[in-house]
């Protein structure tokens, strides 16, 4: 099985983008026996929106750290961000 | 708002049985062991990551295809992990968690405000000082604006004409 993707559309002022999947299933002799792809819309944020929406829903000790390793987040260079945050003890 | 998911028929298969490994699960065990259990995997999808921690972990996902196949690798495993075809934004859980983990589902397929519900929701699912590990991926923010430190099929995807930076008007290919 072999899976793509690809960016359909990308709405700049409402921050989303409609990704589409599609898998391609294959018999032992590389015949092409099925395929389906699905389109998803996506929310996209940026790095102070997440941090201001963790906020609003009332962590804190917010933290960001880039690419699975303990260390900032690096524009540019980071695919993946992390966020770990805590809920109050006093809550 | 409905939750729009894009893991059926094929999609959650090739989950299911191609992607099962990945750095990340390391990582999430690693902030697991750091925070401690109950454990809420909140997008759990196929369980890639419930599997690989044998612990007192709870999983949730909006795609039931993708929970079917879960199950499905779950009871193979003999583990009993408890699954829960939910949302974010509808998480209503009869316990509370020391850790939440969400990997690779936030801010896909529901609206802007569900994404805040889903906080809120994920929030309260927490137990005092108990700790949420969440990762969001840059890449589709890259691909919009046209990162310089990323690949030329990124730019592909939108549409662009790496050359020129004008936008070409044929369907984007596949990578």
């Amino acid at each position: 099985m072999e899976l793509n993707s690809r960016t359909l559309e990308f709405d700049p002022l409402n921050q989303t983008t409609i990704r589409e999947i599609q898998v391609r299933h294959y018999a032992d002799n590389a015949e092409l026996i099925a395929e389906e792809a699905y389109p998803i819309m996506i929310n996209i944020y940026f790095k102070a929106e997440i941090e201001l929406l963790l906020q609003t829903a009332g962590f804190v000790d917010i933290a960001v750290t880039g690419s699975l390793e303990d260390r900032p987040a690096q524009p540019w260079q980071d695919e993946r961000i992390v966020f770990t945050a805590r809920k109050d003890n006093q809550e | 708002m409905t939750t729009q998911t894009w893991h059926h028929g094929l999609v959650a298969r090739w989950w299911a049985e191609v992607n099962d490994g990945g750095d990340d699960i390391e990582f999430f065990a690693s902030a697991i062991a750091k925070s401690g259990p109950p454990v809420l995997d909140a997008g759990c999808g196929t369980g890639r990551i419930l599997l690989a921690q044998g612990i007192d972990i709870d999983g949730r996902d909006a795609a039931p295809g993708m929970l079917q196949w879960g199950k499905q690798l779950l009871d193979d495993q003999q583990l009993s992990t408890r699954l829960y075809n939910q949302a974010m934004h509808e998480l209503d859980t009869e316990r509370t968690y020391q850790t939440v983990i969400i990997c690779g589902v936030f801010g896909l397929g529901g609206s802007r405000a569900d994404d805040l519900v889903g906080m809120r929701r994920v929030y309260a699912s927490l137990k005092r000082g108990g700790t949420l590990v969440m990762d969001d991926i840059c890449q589709d923010l890259a691909n919009a604006v046209g990162s310089p430190g990323l690949s030329n099929r990124n730019y592909r995807g939108l549409g662009l004409n790496t050359a020129t930076g004008a936008r070409v008007p044929t369907a984007p290919s596949w990578s």
